[in-house]
This record gives C-alpha cells, structure tokens and sequence, in this order.
C-alpha cells in the first residue's frame, strides 16, 4: 500500500515537472552528439506564410519555415571530418524513412528549409558537398519537433486511475 | 456576376441532384480514420461507455458523445456527466404539437430601404434520414441568403418564435451600433415572443453572415444562421465566372439517438468546444454542383460551425484565393486549399478542367491523444459533377491571370505609415480551469506536454464534454491593466487606427488556436510571429494558433460600443469576450 501510494505520487511529480519542462512549441534545441562535443544549434520554427494564418498542405499538414543555427564546429568541416566539406542540415521523419535537405549552416546565418511533416527530426551533418538528398556523414546534431513529446494516454500510468500495475 | 435568379436556382437544386447522384454508390463520401491499433484488453476498458464509438447513456438526460474508432473512454470517467442540465429544442412546437419540416434556403435579393421579416422558429430537419428538432430563420436551413448591393440599407424585422433569449448579430457587417445584435452591449435580449428591428447597412461587398449573439453554442449550433451576399459597386470587382455558389459549412454532434444534448444553464464541451460528427453544406451533409467542363466557379466560404475549423479543396482542382472577411485581397493567388476558423469567409475561384466527380473535401491531420499520434482525418463535403460538355463560356485567360486589385490597396495605402507604429494594445489568450473532476484534470495535464497550433478534431470527447461554463473560464487578458474579458473596455475615439498585440499563451492549462472577431470595425494583420503578412485584406476574425503572437491594425471608425470576442462559441459563453468603446467624433 505505500509502495503503491509512493508511485502514484512519484508519477504525479513527473507530470507536474513535465508541465514546468514543457517544451518551447516553435523551438527545437539541437543537442551534440560524441562526435562533436561542444557543439550546439537551434531550429527555429515559423510557421510559412499563408493568406490564411495557418498554411496547411491540402492534406492538412502544417507547413513550417525551419530555421536552423549553430555553434561550436570547427570552422573547416573537412579539417575535422575528413572527406568532408561543409555542414547540411536535414529533416527527416522519425523512422528515418524519408528525408529531406534543408541546405548549408555555419556562420552566423540560419537556413531556411520547409517542412510538413507532423513529427520530424532535425540533423546536422559534415557532407562532402552541399548536394546530396541523404546524409552520408555522421550525425553531429540533433533535436527532435515539439510535437514528438506529444503523450500517449494508453501507455501512461493514469490511464489505470493513477494506479501503476508494477 | 452571374444573375440571382441562377445563384438561386444553383443553391436549392443542391440537395435533391446530391442525394440523386451520391446514393448511386460514390465512396466518396466516406469518413477516413486510419486504425490505430487494437485496444482491446486495455485497463479500464469496462461496459459499452468504455468502447470506440459508443455513445453512453448517463442520468440526468445526458448522453456522452462518441469515442473517436479505437479510442476508448479514459478510466475514472465513468458516470461522469456535465453539471448542467441536459437540454434538447422541442419545447416551441405549435398549439397542436406540431413541428413544420424545414426548407432548403431560398435567396432574397432587397433593394435599398427594404424591409425583411425574420422570425426563428422550431423546425423539423431530415439529415441522412434520420429527423431532429432544430432551428432556421423563417422556417429555412440555412437561413434565406439576403443578396443585397453594396451601400444599401435594409430594415430586418425580427420576431423570437423559439423559447430562448435571442438577437440577431450581422456578423462583420459595419452598421450601426444598434443594430448590432451584441446582447448586453447594444440591447437586451429578445425574449421569446418578443421582437427587434434591426436597420443593416452594408458598407462593404462581400459575404457576410447573422446568428444570434447570446447562447450561440445552442441557437447557432441549432441552426440559426444564414448569410448576406452584398454585390459590389464596381462590375470589376470579380473576375467573370460561370457561376456562383454559398458554401455554408456546419457540424453537428449526433449519435444514434439525435442530438448530443446541449447545457442548459451553461455551455458544455466548454474546453474545446463542441466539434460535430456530421459536416453539413448548407444544411445538407451532400453538397452537388453539376457544371461543364472549364467552368469557372466563384465560392464564397462562410464557417458557421461552433468550434471545428476546415482545410477545403476541391479535389485537385486550380483554386485561386479572391476575398476574405471583408473584401478582396490586394493580389490574388493560387492556394492549395482553403483554412477557415470559425466565423472566417473565404471568396474563391476554382476552375475545373477534369471530367468526373470532384470531391470538395475537408481534410485534416487530426490529433489521437491515445495513441499519441496525429490521425488523418478526410470528411466529403460534397461533391462537384463536372460534365464532359464544354463550357459555353470560357473563362481560361481571365482565371490563369493573378490580378491585382488597385482600389483596395489604394485605401490599404492610407494605413501603411501606420504599420511600423508602437503596438498601442495587447492582449494575452489563456484560460483558467478548476473544478473538474481529477480523471479529467489528470490526463489533461498529462496531455500538456504538447499541443497541436489548432485543434482540428476532438481527440478526447469523452473529457471535453464534461466541461461546462461553470469551471471553465477562457480569457482575454489586457496586458496593461491586467484585467481580463467583460472589465476590459478598451476607448478609442472614430478614426482612430490602433496597433493591437494578440499573444495565445502556450503555456495554459489547455491552450488552443482562438478566432478572434471584432465587432464592427476592419482590421488588417501586419504579423504573425515577427513575420509582416505579405497578403492583406480586410478582416473581422482571425485565427490565432497556441503561441503565436499577431499584429493587427484595427480601423476603429465605427463610433459605439462594441464587443470583441473568440468565436468559439463556447469559449464566447465561457468569458473569452471583451469591450471597446468608438467615440464619435465632436460634430
């Protein structure tokens, strides 16, 4: 019985700190990978322009302008990641299944891609040129759209009246 | 411009071809909602009430909505019901019981100083076979189609035959404060039996519509609405067309056994508002047009649904985007399918050069807070026969050049050295919710984690539905003073031109994308989220997505007391309202 009063509180602090955490809804921060320690980058999200407000695909998907940032990789992308020659940032669904290429980052300048995709990633990958529909180098950074934290009622605790089952 | 009499004859023919033509086996008109898993054996999954797509019958008269397919009812929301009392129209039958059928809407084309009698009354209404006791304007579904000129002023007759408090409100109409229809701001309500005599001018062309302006969640939702077409001063106006038609779109939530019963003393389904299961065009859930090949059709949009807002295309169809609320677009452009929020007009001119049956289609990413997972979701509104005939006039080369509308960048030109001005006001959108039960308040702050821009669906009805009025308060908040809805009366004095910042709090309880209307003034949209708005138009609502912040320029011409509002009308009866006073000018 306390064990189980425990987790039920437990489960409420969790909701309540992913409330205070919540992420911003138009901002997805791009975090580093081991291979390049100290970097970090920023896609932000507007939605693209529209008569309407909101500009949605006749399928109804949102479509984003995605502007990526980012800072701390080495200036020469081949010095450090030999074979290669500039940064590409990409979107791509979380499956991987499908992507797309979003152009060339560095400096101080954001590129500019659109997306439409409900969930995607965005990636951040040295390249050995700026053509290519598919990431061939590693994965330097990473970040996933807000819309990936979406929850899922049926796998959540509450969904038994706040009892877990463990 | 087509003649009435065909804009007439093209919107009573809709029903009968429709039903003709769709009951011939066209799947077109199926709803599409990919499963997503099987839930059976799931904790919690208890009796009928917990299965997809049962409705659950629950004391007091209340009859839980549907579950969306696959979607079962959240555990501890068994017996839960919405603290109101359940209501349902019937009660403004006639002295033997009776209740006429209703009409398809007809066109009234009025001149200038002409009078029309309106009066609401309780009507009977066959939707897919299945009867309801609803409401209309004179008896019609929508209510008639008033076609009057552009400049003209027509006296409205109003008589209340239902049982509700009721007013007519002439929605983005610039007329005077009056006549505005504003229920405790510009008159009292009409009582039932009672009357009011509205004088409408209409200032600007366009499609314009009325509903009443108190309980719209009911009397709306019911039926009460209609539109006014007013057909500009200048023949240039449009681009020649074969012919016109209204596409008024409407949702209602029924089941098996009718209506979902509405609050009584308070609005239900007050989080989301009530998102219906059956999509009707203009009263009818089969919307037909025949026309021939290369025809050329002008459409004017008009949302009259409560909270559900629309991604319409017309198959694969060229549209190209003419009007919104309150006149035409500074240039015209393709788009690939047309968004309206509740309350939103759209002017289009859509072209169809392929032979067969062209869906006109709402089709939307909705959301399964249970799966976690965005569902597509495709509702046939109706459904365009295009003839191997070719057209018998040819419109090609005027519908493939985007054009320009000089006049209405000439009056946008005397606003734009306002554009870069200091934002003169603000106003932050959120919501407070206490008092609903801690199955619901669980899983709604489980679910904040991440919320759609715009809710195009009702994931979670069950949850919805048991929110009424009474614990759920939307708000407008002035930022400056830190009051919020009805203690808001923002002063402005006509001609004024003011900067207002609209800022949709993401981090609320529940946040979600909000149409706001202003009563009877214009407004532009300088910027959405830091980025100008390249396509200008006069407006009365726009949609305001979870987070995002919107510039507009309200031309504040129009001297009264005025209300501005979001136009779910839910949201609306749950506060989200506030007032603005336009001095007149010394004379």
């Amino acid at each position: 019985m306390v064990r189980g009063r425990w987790a039920w509180t437990a489960g409420w602090c969790a909701v309540l700190a992913g409330v205070v955490a919540r992420p911003a809804m138009y901002r997805i921060p791009l975090e580093s990978t081991a291979d390049a320690p100290g970097a970090s980058g920023a896609a932000v999200l507007t939605r693209a322009v529209s008569p309407f407000g909101m500009s949605l695909t006749p399928d109804g998907h949102v479509r984003y302008d995605v502007h990526v940032t980012v800072a701390g990789l080495p200036p020469d992308a081949g010095s450090a990641y030999p074979g290669t020659r500039a940064y590409v940032a990409w979107a791509t669904v979380p499956d991987l299944s499908l992507v797309q290429r979003l152009g060339v980052v560095g400096g101080a300048d954001s590129v500019v891609g659109e997306v439409d995709w409900n969930k995607f990633i965005v990636l951040v990958t040295p390249e050995p040129g700026g053509a290519g529909d598919r990431w061939t180098g590693p994965i330097l950074l990473r970040g996933a759209s807000p819309s990936t934290w979406m929850q899922r009622f049926q796998s959540h605790v509450l969904n038994n009246g706040g009892n877990p089952q463990w | 411009m087509v003649s009435a009499r065909r804009v007439v004859s093209r919107v009573l023919v809709l029903a009968g071809v429709g039903i003709a033509t769709l009951s011939g086996g066209v799947a077109l008109a199926q709803r599409t909602t990919p499963d997503t898993g099987s839930m059976a054996g799931m904790p919690g999954m208890g009796g009928m009430a917990g299965m997809p797509g049962m409705s659950a019958d629950v004391a007091g008269g209340h009859r839980m909505p549907a579950m969306p397919a696959n979607t079962p009812m959240m555990p501890g929301m068994d017996g839960l019901r919405p603290q109101v009392t359940a209501w349902l129209p019937g009660d403004g039958a006639g002295a033997d019981g009776a209740i006429a059928d209703g009409v398809p809407s007809a066109v009234v084309s009025l001149r200038d100083g002409d009078t029309l009698d309106l009066d609401a009354r309780v009507i009977h209404r066959t939707i897919g076979g299945a009867r309801y006791v609803m409401y209309g304007y004179n008896g019609e579904y929508p209510g008639p189609l008033i076609r009057v000129h552009q400049a003209a002023t027509i006296v409205v007759r109003y008589t209340n035959h239902t049982t509700l408090p009721s007013s007519i409100h002439w929605h983005g109409v610039r007329l005077a404060n009056a006549s505005d229809g504003a229920v405790g701001v510009t008159q009292a309500a009409v009582a039932p039996g009672g009357g009011f005599v509205y004088r409408v001018h209409f200032p600007d062309a366009g499609i314009y519509w009325y509903h009443p302006h108190v309980r719209e969640d009911i009397a709306q939702n019911l039926g009460l609405f209609g539109t006014a077409l007013v057909d500009p001063a200048d023949s240039t106006y449009y681009n020649p067309v074969n012919a016109e038609s209204v596409l008024m779109l409407h949702d209602l939530l029924v089941d098996g056994h009718g209506l979902i019963p509405y609050g009584k003393e308070s609005p239900d389904f007050a989080i989301m508002g009530r998102i219906g299961n059956l999509l009707l065009v203009n009263g009818e859930p089969r919307y037909h047009l025949a026309v021939h090949r290369g025809d050329v059709v002008r459409f004017f949009l008009v949302n009259a649904s409560s909270a559900r807002s629309y991604n319409v295309s017309f198959g694969s169809a060229p549209i190209k985007l003419i009007a919104a609320d309150l006149g035409r677009f500074e240039r015209e452009q393709m788009v690939g399918s047309v968004v309206l929020a509740p309350a939103q007009r759209f002017v289009v001119e859509v072209r169809f050069d392929s032979v067969g049956d062209i869906a006109i289609a709402n089709r939307v990413q909705g959301v399964s807070n249970y799966a976690g997972e965005y569902v597509p979701e495709t509702d046939t509104l109706g459904v365009v026969h295009v003839s191997g005939e070719r057209t018998t006039a040819d419109h090609r080369s005027a519908f493939a050049a985007l054009r320009a509308y000089r006049p209405v960048s000439a009056d946008i030109d005397r606003y734009r050295p306002l554009f870069g001005k200091p934002v003169d006001r603000s106003l932050t959108l959120t919501v407070n919710i206490q008092g609903l039960p801690n199955a619901v308040v669980s899983f709604m702050t489980v679910d904040t984690m991440y919320f759609s821009p715009v809710e195009w669906n009702d994931g979670m009805p069950d949850m919805n539905w048991v929110s009424t009025g009474r614990e759920v308060r939307w708000i407008l908040r002035d930022d400056a003073t830190g009051k919020e809805n009805m203690d808001i009366d923002w002063r402005f004095h006509e001609g004024d031109v003011v900067k207002i910042r609209i800022h949709n709090d993401a981090a609320s309880m529940h946040p979600m994308g909000h149409p706001i209307h202003f009563h009877g003034q214009r407004f532009l949209v300088l910027a959405r989220d830091g980025v100008a708005n390249p396509d200008l138009a006069w407006q009365d609502t726009d949609l305001i997505p979870v987070g995002s912040t919107e510039e507009i320029l309200l031309d504040a011409s129009n001297p009264g007391r005025w209300m501005a509002h979001c136009h779910i009308a839910e949201h609306l009866e749950s506060g989200m309202q506030m007032m603005f006073t336009v001095d007149p000018k010394a004379s």
